[in-house]
């Protein structure tokens, strides 16, 4: 089934598009990581699927139209848009009352098993908890409630490394259970490497690159090259070249393991190397091949 | 649609309204706070005042029935208008903070997460200042009123004075009845033209909705409309009626015609004069009538606002998350955000020292107004 289903999704803040003609399709069951530097139209094209702003043309989430039934959708998404966002005023219970009040799917139970393993205490209000504390909260809001698309925008942001690593372990432990969807938006790479199955850039409001990880270990390869051998590989016509250590880095798009193996150690590359290489932002040899 | 999601749409909007509106409470705290704050206040002068109480009440019995009664009963009406002063000062509190402070803090961001609907929302925050807050502040006067007489009867009682005469000129029933009459129709409905004013600039405005909340509603109808209510004060409402009766020398002018025997009549008050207006009845717009600020094309007009309006675009962030974020050796960017930390503008944020020494620091992002060329 097709969780989230966009053509020519515009938005424009007076002259600049936020999103420019964004088509995109997403199948039940994946985890879509929405990768682009700030400012590339990831948080409007979130806030669109999440029924937060309005758009132009065709978005359908879970068969809904989000701008104009946001309150049925959020009975079956939720999501985490920011981690400061808990009113401050707030007292955990508070929290915790109003959520069980407004939401048929949230297991209170569930909430509270979460918060039990944490130090925060039900009297405490949002105010007095650490950066951290307010994230473990509200992901125990999150995570009891039992959606079929989680939506997450920058979730880590201003986290320290220890609670990013604790955030991603936990959405695949307790979390993600192959029926549900989840888009997460990031630009800290690195930390989501591991978690996805596909991926997507999208820079200037478009899309840039759009792959499965299956598909990008087969098709991309980096190789690590001496200078001798420099030149045979660049007849290759790698996308994106970069330096290290006296020895160069080539990556390559479609290029045969075997024919690769010749110039050097083969390896997958990064996404963060991906990243840039699509992006053409280093000065390499060659542009990216954007499609 | 999908049949798994329409059985368990179990939660009626009823209890959603229900939850909506405890949140204003739990949020809003002063609704009941800064009553009970002015109603100890009330209390202590009150104390303080019957010392000279039993003197007062003595030298009375040599007055005339009216002018007694007046005596008796003047503490009680400058409590509940006191108090009625605290509801305004509330009420238009409250609705100019209503629907900008959750954009202001971004908590609205974490409340369209729940499925909880616009119109919902919004209605939650026209019922607060409109039949809550009222029913509060009247609850609260009556007990304060409650109080005064019976710690009058007491320090009464204890000079040896007979209490008998403030019981029956306070009748503090009779007193209640109006008093939540009073409560009910000028603080809801009378004044629910201004609180849905005030509504629509806090849904509306980007900043500083207190500026924009000077102004009269804009366009022709809603400008005459508004104009129109403010215009009720001039011959309704407690005070008015209180002065103009103590001017004419008729001491208890405020429901009733002077006469003694009125008093004990218990004739419920007239107020339909100060209410029922062309176009509108008992304060509220009438069909086919003027659009007045709290009607259905103007609650409508603040559901679209509360649902095109995002959040704001400034925030006040640590300088850890400045430096873990936003630091430029961490990738080129079309748009960056600007940062700035008392005053002085952060970004491009270079150095670490420049956001360690910061205690907040705040970020905008802004969209640039023409997209740079890549090089």
């Amino acid at each position: 089934m097709t969780c989230i289903e966009a053509h020519g999704l515009r938005k424009a803040f007076g002259t600049t598009m936020a999103l420019d003609g964004i088509d995109l399709r997403v199948e039940e069951g994946r985890i879509l990581g929405l990768i682009g530097p700030n400012g590339a139209g990831k948080t409007t094209a979130l806030n669109a699927i999440l029924g937060l702003t309005s758009y132009r043309g065709e978005l359908l989430v879970l068969g809904r139209d989000p701008s104009n039934e946001r309150d049925h959708l959020m009975r079956d998404v939720c999501c985490i848009t920011d981690v400061a966002v808990l009113p401050r005023w707030a007292r955990v219970s508070q929290l915790l009352d109003y959520v069980s009040g407004v939401h048929p799917r949230f297991d209170r139970s569930k909430a509270e098993g979460f918060l039990a393993k944490t130090t925060i205490r039900r009297t405490s209000s949002v105010r007095e908890l650490s950066k951290g504390m307010v994230t473990q909260l509200h992901l125990a809001l999150i995570m009891a409630i039992d959606a079929k698309l989680l939506v997450l925008d920058e979730p880590t942001l201003g986290l320290d490394i220890l609670y990013r690593k604790q955030f991603y372990d936990s959405l695949l432990k307790d979390y993600f259970d192959h029926k549900r969807t989840i888009v997460v938006a990031t630009h800290q790479v690195e930390e989501v490497q591991n978690v996805l199955t596909d991926i997507m850039f999208i820079d200037r409001g478009r899309i840039v690159f759009d792959c499965s990880m299956e598909e990008l270990e087969s098709r991309y390869l980096e190789v690590l090259v001496n200078p001798e051998k420099i030149a045979a590989a660049r007849a290759l016509q790698p996308i994106h070249e970069r330096p290290m250590f006296g020895r160069s880095i080539l990556l390559f798009d479609g290029v045969d393991r075997q024919q690769l193996a010749e110039l050097g150690d083969v390896r997958t590359p990064s996404i963060a190397d991906l990243f840039v290489a699509v992006m053409g932002y280093q000065t390499g040899q060659a542009r990216g091949t954007a499609r | 649609m999908n049949p798994e999601s329409s059985a368990d749409a179990a939660i009626p909007a009823t209890r959603r309204l229900y939850w909506a509106v405890r949140r204003e409470l739990w949020e809003n705290r002063s609704i009941y706070l800064a009553p009970l704050a002015v109603a100890a206040l009330i209390l202590v002068g009150f104390l303080i005042s019957t010392i000279s109480l039993p003197g007062k009440i003595r030298a009375a019995s040599a007055l005339s029935p009216m002018q007694q009664h007046s005596l008796i009963v003047e503490p009680y009406l400058i409590a509940a208008g006191l108090m009625m002063l605290t509801t305004l000062a509330v009420g238009v509190f409250y609705s100019l903070d209503a629907l900008y402070g959750e954009r202001r803090d971004r908590s609205i961001l974490f409340w369209k997460s729940l499925p909880v609907s616009d119109l919902t929302t919004v209605l939650s925050k026209a019922i607060t200042p409109v039949v809550i807050l009222p029913l509060v502040t009247f609850a609260i006067t009556a007990m304060v009123q409650w109080i005064m007489l019976l710690v009058s009867s007491l320090v009464l009682l204890g000079n040896g004075v007979s209490a008998a005469p403030i019981w029956t000129h306070a009748s503090l029933f009779e007193k209640w009845l109006m008093l939540l009459y009073h409560f009910l129709t000028i603080h809801g409905l009378w004044y629910a033209p201004i609180y849905g004013w005030l509504l629509l600039v806090s849904a509306w405005a980007r900043r500083a909705p207190f500026l924009w909340a000077g102004l009269p509603p804009l366009g022709g109808r809603g400008r005459e409309d508004c104009v129109q209510h403010l215009a009720f004060r001039h011959d309704g409402g407690y005070a008015h009626d209180w002065w103009r009766g103590r001017r004419r020398g008729v001491h208890d002018g405020l429901y009733f015609d002077g006469s003694a025997d009125a008093l004990q009549s218990g004739r419920v008050p007239d107020e339909s004069r100060s209410v029922d207006r062309p176009g509108s009845r008992g304060g509220i717009p009438r069909r086919g009538g003027p659009a007045a600020p709290l009607s259905r094309p103007y609650l409508s007009r603040i559901v679209l606002f509360r649902r095109d309006r995002s959040a704001s675009t400034e925030w006040v962030i640590s300088p850890q998350t400045v430096w873990s974020s936003f630091h430029v050796a961490d990738e080129p960017t079309s748009y960056r955000p600007e940062i700035r930390a008392a005053g002085r503008r952060l970004s491009p944020v270079r150095n670490r020292q420049d956001v360690d020494s910061r205690e907040k620091c705040f970020v905008t992002y802004r969209f640039p107004r023409q997209s740079r060329s890549r090089q």
